[in-house]
């Protein structure tokens, strides 16, 4: 760990004082460009999640109009005999579970594919690899006739399953473990009597915690943005996740689900993704950075 | 097991469907028939309409042998389709899953459905029978009709009386405003260029002729027909000399040009007036709605846009006592009532449309009762129209084409011309039998 900020450290300083003062003003322009293009989407969701169906439409997207927001909360809990908080809650458990047993078996995988060599590790490292070139989107058909040979649609476990599994984060964590694990530590602690368990669990795992939560938020996103999956593996209606149930209200303004409705559940349904990040965000560069410099 | 129709990767699906289904008869088993072995007959029904569980609870308080097991899914757009032809292929689809009329063809090509005109036709007469015509394919029955969306005019009455317009019987007349209102106020247009497949559809509907249909177990794509080219022409004259804008429909901008008078009308359907009313609420009271305007004086004739049908999917082993709970939901008064007041459809069964639920007059609309004109619109709505297996390719096609016209690149004939060819191409490509 120390290594890898001694390593970045005396570099990055001079190399941001030599760019020329019309670069660094170009650079920043581009940036805030982006920054921009990301934030006006939020910030329009935000100014319309306080509106009223009236002003909607009729009142400039941008800048707020009536103040109705918890007017629209109410409404947006109340829909459909407040099914919302439900959705919510399965969002969370789906994402919470499923990146935390997704980011303990990344680290088991990536770990034993890192430092124990056994015949074929590169072809099986190699093949995860390819694996995080697939769209997830293309495992949704294929994993759909799994679950339904095996029972499972419409179960919790459909759409559990399939998040505890995540290529990118085995692939990750195994090149974390090569850049921030030294062999010498491993040797040390098999001379001392530690078994092979309990190395990984009190040497290696503290050692891996920043990168852990990179896999843990990335696999939270992922899982909170896969549509398809849910769509097809779930029924009813109070298995869905809040992404799923917000479309499906989107779709409904013809059935009496007004647009002020949709646009305020979809922004209380960001906040717990702002929330994991704000909580989160500084392991998650720290360990962007890690992985970087293998 | 004749498949016409369909594609010919149809037949490995069914026999894939078929492995499946063996796999699963278990449990399937378990689900058609209550724990003695004799009790009530369950039908599974996916459905994406938020509030059809209602109808479906009234089924079931009056029915003993057989009952409705209603999961609500995702709508068709939003993954629904994709879900149930899936789970066709799985073989544990449900009997039932609500599937608008554009895209039951294309479940016919995959061979996703069941033929129940044995169960159903004693039903036919009481459904307007174009919709009937909507539901199959070549004499087959795919799914009972449930809903409409038959076109009308909807315009404002003040902007209108302020331009010193009435509401167009005939299409020459409606150019002839189009031109008085721009002529009046260069910032107002008297409606919108039609912006899709379905608009494009129905505006031909309304001239009897057709797009698709079937004929020795072939398609017959008619897209770029004499009809068709007749309503492009028209359409391309307004968009020429700038009387109408293009810009899309039930959207941000729009919602607010219908209010502030940048648009004044809208050639639509009737499940448009709950979204006029929902979404553009300054303009309560003002608004209108006349019958569509004719291409000859004297005539009555509309077109369709939108609707759906409960499809009965492949795999459904209780073909009769789904076909007759479909029927049930459709057709039953209070079941109805249910639909309309819980959904906000326009039903399809004729005597579904005569109930006081689908006559409330609205404030909105002037305190009148606007759906009197559906009701005659959907009786005058000339039968036959079929839409094609490939309308998720057709759509995007004219939807995309259309966006460029409006941009100046361009005719809509051309357009028609070229979505011919593409569409015919297209369902070649996917196997399907094209007659020329």
């Amino acid at each position: 760990m120390t290594a890898v900020t001694r390593a970045t450290a005396p570099n990055s300083p001079p190399r941001g004082r030599q760019g020329t003062p019309a670069g660094r003003t170009g650079a920043f322009i581009v940036m805030a460009l982006f920054g921009l293009y990301t934030l006006v989407p939020v910030w329009w969701l935000l100014v319309s999640s306080t509106k009223s169906s009236n002003d909607l439409f009729t009142t400039n997207g941008l800048w707020f109009a009536s103040l109705n927001f918890f007017d629209n909360l109410v409404d947006v809990f109340k829909q459909q005999d407040g099914i919302f908080a439900r959705w919510m809650l399965n969002s969370v458990i789906y994402c919470v579970v499923g990146a935390t047993g997704s980011t303990i078996l990344s680290a088991m995988a990536g770990y034993s594919l890192a430092k124990y060599p056994f015949r074929g590790r590169n072809l099986v490292a190699n093949i995860i690899l390819g694996a995080v070139l697939v769209p997830p989107v293309m495992f949704a058909v294929p994993l759909y006739l799994m679950a339904s040979g095996a029972h499972l649609v419409n179960t919790y476990w459909a759409v559990l399953l399939p998040a505890l599994v995540s290529p990118f984060g085995v692939y990750l964590c195994r090149v974390y473990v090569e850049a921030s694990v030294p062999d010498e530590l491993l040797e040390a602690g098999r001379i001392d009597g530690s078994s092979e368990a309990r190395i990984f669990w009190q040497v290696v795992l503290p050692i891996l915690a920043p990168g852990l939560v990179t896999v843990f938020l990335y696999q939270f996103v992922a899982i909170w943005s896969n549509y398809l999956l849910p769509v097809l593996m779930l029924n009813s209606d109070t298995l869905q996740p809040v992404t799923v149930g917000l479309a499906n209200w989107r779709e409904q303004v013809n059935g009496g689900i007004p647009y002020s409705v949709t646009i305020t559940g979809s922004f209380v349904s960001v906040l717990p993704l702002i929330v994991a990040f704000l909580i989160l965000q500084r392991y998650w560069r720290t360990g962007l950075a890690a992985g970087s410099v293998k | 097991m004749a498949l016409p129709l369909t594609k010919r990767v149809g037949a490995v699906v069914a026999a894939a469907s078929l492995t499946a289904l063996g796999a699963c008869s278990s449990s399937g088993q378990e689900g058609a028939q209550g724990p003695g072995g004799a009790g009530p007959v369950t039908v599974e029904f996916w459905g994406s309409a938020i509030g059809l569980d209602k109808a479906v609870a009234l089924f079931n308080q009056s029915h003993k042998d057989v009952k409705i097991n209603y999961s609500q899914i995702s709508p068709g757009s939003a993954g629904g389709y994709a879900k149930m032809l899936n789970a066709v292929k799985a073989g544990n689809a449900p009997c039932l899953g609500q599937v608008g009329y554009d895209t039951l063809p294309s479940f016919a090509a995959a061979d996703a459905v069941e033929d129940v005109s044995e169960y159903a036709n004693p039903s036919k007469d009481k459904f307007v029978p174009w919709a009937w015509g909507l539901s199959g394919i070549g004499g087959q029955l795919f799914g009972i009709p449930v809903d409409l969306g038959p076109e009308a005019l909807f315009y404002r009455s003040d902007l209108f009386k302020k331009y010193g317009i009435t509401a167009p019987t005939t299409w020459d007349e409606f150019a002839a405003a189009a031109q008085k209102v721009h002529a009046a106020d260069a910032k107002a247009y008297l409606t919108t260029l039609p912006e899709s497949a379905y608009d494009l559809g129905a505006l031909t509907w309304q001239t009897g002729s057709k797009w698709f249909g079937t004929k020795n177990n072939a398609w017959q794509v008619t897209i770029d027909n004499a009809q068709t080219q007749k309503v492009a022409q028209y359409w391309q004259g307004l968009l020429d000399k700038k009387l109408v804008v293009s810009e899309p429909t039930f959207d941000t901008a729009w919602y607010k040009d219908i209010q502030d008078g940048r648009v004044l009308s809208y050639v639509g359907a009737v499940w448009a007036s709950a979204l006029i009313e929902e979404n553009a609420p300054g303009a309560s009271g003002k608004w209108s709605v006349a019958p569509m305007p004719q291409w000859t004086a004297g005539e009555k004739a509309s077109g369709n846009r939108g609707g759906s049908a409960t499809a009965v999917l492949k795999g459904c082993k209780n073909l009769k006592e789904a076909t007759e709970a479909a029927v049930w939901l459709s057709t039953d008064n209070g079941s109805v009532t249910s639909l309309i007041q819980n959904t906000g459809i326009y039903p399809a069964a004729k005597a579904g449309q005569q109930l006081p639920t689908a006559n409330q007059p609205s404030e909105y609309f002037g305190g009148k009762n606007i759906y009197a004109v559906f009701r005659e619109a959907a009786a005058n709505i000339p039968e036959g129209w079929v839409w094609g297996p490939t309308m998720t390719a057709v759509q995007p096609d004219f939807k995309d084409g259309l966006k460029k016209v409006g941009a100046g690149e361009g005719t809509i004939p051309e357009l028609v011309t070229k979505v011919q060819a593409k569409t015919v191409s297209g369902m070649k490509g996917q196997g399907l039998s094209v007659s020329d």
